[in-house]
This record gives structure tokens, C-alpha cells and sequence, in this order.
């Protein structure tokens, strides 16, 4: 596997997924300075503000059926919550097989996070709708209002929605108008996201 | 929330590629190409392990067992709660096993055997732990915006 392609991995994903869920537990403890034969390690928060420049959310890797959960976990994160969702299967083999289950240790975890990470988490939103080139621009903010009938895009989209509450983001479903907005409730994916739009209305 | 999308399907989970053992009555044209065992005990690392220079595919699987049970040990070291200064000291044995595997998580987590070891060990692990796991596959999620 080439490294560039971890959040898009099959396997190597859900290890990225683990960490980004595990993180907010470490959040709120001491940080005794770590070394080894490189260096002193960087803290817990400076990871993760590495990982997410890294990652450069876009619309590409919010519709990637891999990359999205990484995105989903890296936005919840940032707010200090976990997010772990598995296929049913990958969580009946991880109860047959891993015995310790995430989310016994994450569940209901949610923690201070540092200042950093809530201005990280404005400038996603801003760089996926508002690019300073007016041309891409618009064919981003095109782009992301495909994502809510996406079978895998919405859920990153949804985590964004959910997290952020940002009303330039919001604006951008609302003024598709009327019919963009039936259209999208009566879709079998669209309606879920419909729901979650109401929700932060 | 929505539901996982991800194809992990039923299937793929019970049933890992495994390579068909080649016709007799065929040769396998890419057969030179093809790393044989006696190959691959050629090359010995200074960690003893000789796969470890080796292309991932070419691995034997129960060294691949081995090799993610050495990361199980490394990375299941206690959390130290009871600790006023919150400092964790590594043993030798620890020590020795992060050398081994620098380099190498991420080759380990792309694995279908292996991310599964690496994710319910890191479940169990400290700060301390994590940040040194995160230290070595942090460079590794490079650049995905330019790479598509």
C-alpha cells in the first residue's frame, strides 16, 4: 500500500478511525514530554492538528466510502466527542474478536478541547464552500450539495453539519430552493440528511 | 446517525484473499517473479527478523502473526494511573519492540490480520503509547488532497 493512501485504505482506515476516536480520552490528562531517538514528541493536540492539515478535507474524500469516516471522526474530534460507527459485521467480529470493545471506552466521552481545534474546524468549512478562486468556488459549492445523496458522502457531510452548526453551510442547502429540498427528503439517503439539517436549523 | 456504507462485506470479512496454489498442469508465467521462501531468508536485518526488509506481499503469513502479537505486547503495556507525575518507563522488552517496529505499522495496519491486532491493541493503550503510534504514521497520511 502506498502510505498516501491510508485514510483511503480498507483496512488501514478503521486503524486511523481507532486513533481519532481514542484521542479525546487523552485530551484531558497531563502531557509529560515524550521522547525518542528523533526527538521530543510532539503533544497530543499538535497531532492531531497535523493529521487534519494532512488530510485536507475536500468533497473527493468526503464521498470516499473510507475516507468519509476518517473525515466524520476527525470533525468530532475536533469538538471533543468520539464517533465510532462499524458495518454490522466488522462489529460482530470485533465482539468475537477483540473482546474489548471501543465504545465501552469512548462512549459518552466528551471533553474540553483547545482553542486551536475550534478554529481548525472553521477553516474546513470555510475552505470547502468558500475557496478564495470564485471559480472553484462554485463548482465546490456544487459539489458538496451533491454530497447529501451520497450513500457515503453524507456522513462526513452530516458529521460537518452536526459539529459545526455553521450557517454559511447551512445557507448553502437552504437557498437550493424549494424543489432541491423536496427532492432531497424524498431521497432514500437525502431524508437522513434532511433530518439532521432540521435538527441544527 | 447514518449507517456504515464501507463495502466490508460479510463475505470479504469470513473469507481473506488467499492465493489459489498454482495448476499442476500450468506454469504460472509469473512465477519468476514470485519470492520464494529460500529468497527471502536471503536478506537478514539488523532485528533479526529477515522478512522485515522483504516486499509486504511476500511475507509468510505466520511470521505476519508473530510480527502483530510483538506489536499486541508492545503496545498492551499498563496504564499507570496510580502515578502522581504521570510518567511511564519502558521496559527493555518494550524498548526493543518499538525499534523493531519503526517503519513498519503502517505496511502492518493495511493488513487485513493486522489492523485488527493493531486497532484492539491500541485500544488498551497510554498516552504514552499513542503518541509514539501516532508519531510513526502521522507522515504517512500525507498529501490525500493532491494524491486523488
Amino acid at each position: 500500500m502506498a502510505y498516501t493512501e491510508t485514510p483511503l485504505n480498507r483496512f488501514a482506515s478503521h486503524v486511523l478511525q481507532t486513533v481519532l476516536t481514542l484521542i479525546p480520552k487523552f485530551l484531558e490528562e497531563p502531557e509529560p514530554q515524550i521522547s525518542n531517538e528523533d526527538g521530543v514528541l510532539h503533544s497530543i493536540p499538535e497531532f492531531v492538528l497535523m493529521i487534519a492539515d494532512k488530510l485536507s478535507p475536500s468533497p473527493n474524500l468526503m464521498r470516499d466510502p473510507y475516507g468519509s469516516h476518517i473525515l466524520a471522526s476527525l470533525f468530532h474530534l475536533l469538538i471533543g466527542q468520539t464517533y465510532e460507527v462499524r458495518s454490522s459485521s466488522s462489529e460482530k467480529f470485533g465482539k468475537e474478536k477483540n473482546k474489548v470493545n471501543i465504545e465501552e471506552i469512548t462512549k459518552g466521552i466528551s471533553v474540553q478541547v483547545p482553542q486551536s481545534f475550534s478554529a481548525l474546524l472553521s477553516n474546513i468549512v470555510v475552505n470547502l464552500i468558500s475557496p478564495d478562486d470564485a471559480t472553484a468556488r462554485r463548482i465546490q459549492r456544487e459539489d458538496i450539495t451533491k454530497l447529501p445523496t451520497h450513500a457515503t458522502g453524507v456522513i462526513s457531510l452530516t458529521a460537518l453539519l452536526e459539529t459545526t452548526k455553521n450557517i454559511d453551510l447551512i445557507n448553502l442547502f437552504l437557498e437550493k430552493g424549494e424543489e432541491w429540498i423536496l427532492s432531497c427528503s424524498e431521497d432514500k439517503v437525502g431524508s437522513h440528511f434532511m433530518c439532521s439539517l432540521i435538527k441544527v436549523i | 446517525m447514518p449507517r456504515d456504507k464501507r463495502p466490508r462485506t460479510k463475505s470479504a470479512v469470513q473469507k481473506p484473499a488467499v492465493a489459489a496454489p498454482p495448476s499442476p498442469e500450468r506454469e504460472n508465467p509469473l512465477q519468476a517473479f514470485i519470492p520464494q521462501p529460500s529468497t527471502l531468508e536471503t536478506t537478514t536485518s539488523t532485528t533479526g527478523k529477515s522478512w522485515l526488509n522483504q516486499p509486504f506481499f511476500g511475507k509468510p503469513k505466520d511470521e505476519t502473526i508473530l510480527y502483530v502479537k510483538n506489536v499486541e505486547a508492545m503496545l498492551a503495556h499498563p496504564t499507570s494511573h496510580d502515578n502522581d507525575n504521570n510518567e511511564e518507563e519502558d521496559t527493555p522488552d518494550t524498548k526493543k519492540l518499538l525499534e523493531e517496529i519503526r517503519g513498519q505499522e503502517m505496511q502492518l495496519a493495511s493488513d487485513y490480520e493486522g489492523s485488527r491486532y493493531i486497532e484492539r491493541t491500541l485500544k488498551n493503550a497510554n498516552q504514552r503509547q499513542m503518541r509514539i503510534f501516532i508519531d510513526a504514521i502521522v507522515e504517512r497520511v500525507v498529501d490525500v488532497a493532491t494524491h486523488r
